[in-house]
């Protein structure tokens, strides 16, 4: 069974792997005055998290997305994560905000998985999104039932509850 | 002790999974039999190394497990021109899902 499947065109849909999307970012200082300004553009691969039936519908005209990397690169800025163990308790579900997927290219080899962060989420307009996808040619979509364990991972970050006084260990 | 997941059906070991010199007909002469000994010896403690090394690769951690945000690929400034369109407005919003 594939995790990801090969699609392309502009239809998107929840799990579709986008990369190289770009995201206007404005700082703190940002001052929207009427005039010339800047903003900073950053470039990140990204994977859709909005749900497909919203999509599909046009239900929404603003799409969710996710940072999505590769481990190297994960590991790069997070040295921690080359120690023992800290990639098993991400894959068993143990780190919040943090989902494991296998890699697209070469599903056997764990080296090559993807890792998605939670706790960024982007809002992009759904036309640039498919405008975007429609470029990219062939492009990867996650497969049904990895789909759903990575919505339900989503949704058990999201709806995660803080207590202000927990029960004692 | 972890055991790795094998999905694929392949061999997490680079070795086989029993000891190949076992099947092979029996050797004949002490020579024989004592390089069957030691190839068997040697084979049970690749496979005990290994084993101990996957179990340590597999062993999850139990901290807590924090982590930094990512910079982008990249990343440049733009010049952008600032229109003043007020406050937004809402999106029309259909009720048709909820009408029966």
């Amino acid at each position: 069974m594939n995790i990801w499947l090969k699609t392309f065109g502009s239809d998107l849909e929840q799990g579709d792997y986008l990369p190289d999307c770009a995201l206007p970012m404005v700082g703190p200082d940002f001052e929207p005055t009427i005039g010339e300004s800047k903003i900073v553009i950053e470039i990140r691969d990204l994977i859709v998290i909005t749900q497909s039936c919203d999509l599909a519908n046009a239900k929404v005209q603003f799409a969710a997305l996710c940072p999505i990397y590769g481990l190297d690169h994960f590991e790069s800025i997070n040295p921690d994560f080359t120690k023992r163990g800290r990639w098993e308790s991400v894959r068993k579900g143990r780190v919040e905000g943090l989902h494991l997927l296998g890699s697209p290219e070469d599903p056997q080899n764990n080296r090559l998985a993807l890792v998605v962060d939670f706790g960024e989420i982007y809002s992009l307009p759904v036309a640039y999104l498919a405008n975007r996808a429609g470029q990219q040619g062939n492009r990867w979509r996650l497969q049904s039932p990895y789909l759903e364990h990575f919505s339900q991972a989503f949704a058990r970050f999201f709806m995660r509850v803080g207590l202000p006084v927990q029960i004692p260990e | 002790m972890s055991v790795i997941e094998t999905d694929s059906g392949m061999s997490p070991f680079s070795w086989p999974s029993h000891d190949p010199w076992r099947d092979l007909s029996p050797a004949e002469g002490p020579e024989g039999l004592e390089i069957q000994r030691q190839l068997g010896n040697l084979w049970r403690h690749r496979r005990s190394a290994e084993s101990i090394r996957l179990s340590d690769d597999l062993e999850t951690f139990q901290g807590e497990v924090a982590y930094r945000s990512i910079p982008p690929k990249r990343s440049y400034v733009v010049r952008v021109v600032c229109v003043e369109v007020r406050k937004g407005e809402p999106r029309p919003f259909s009720l048709d899902d909820l009408t029966e």
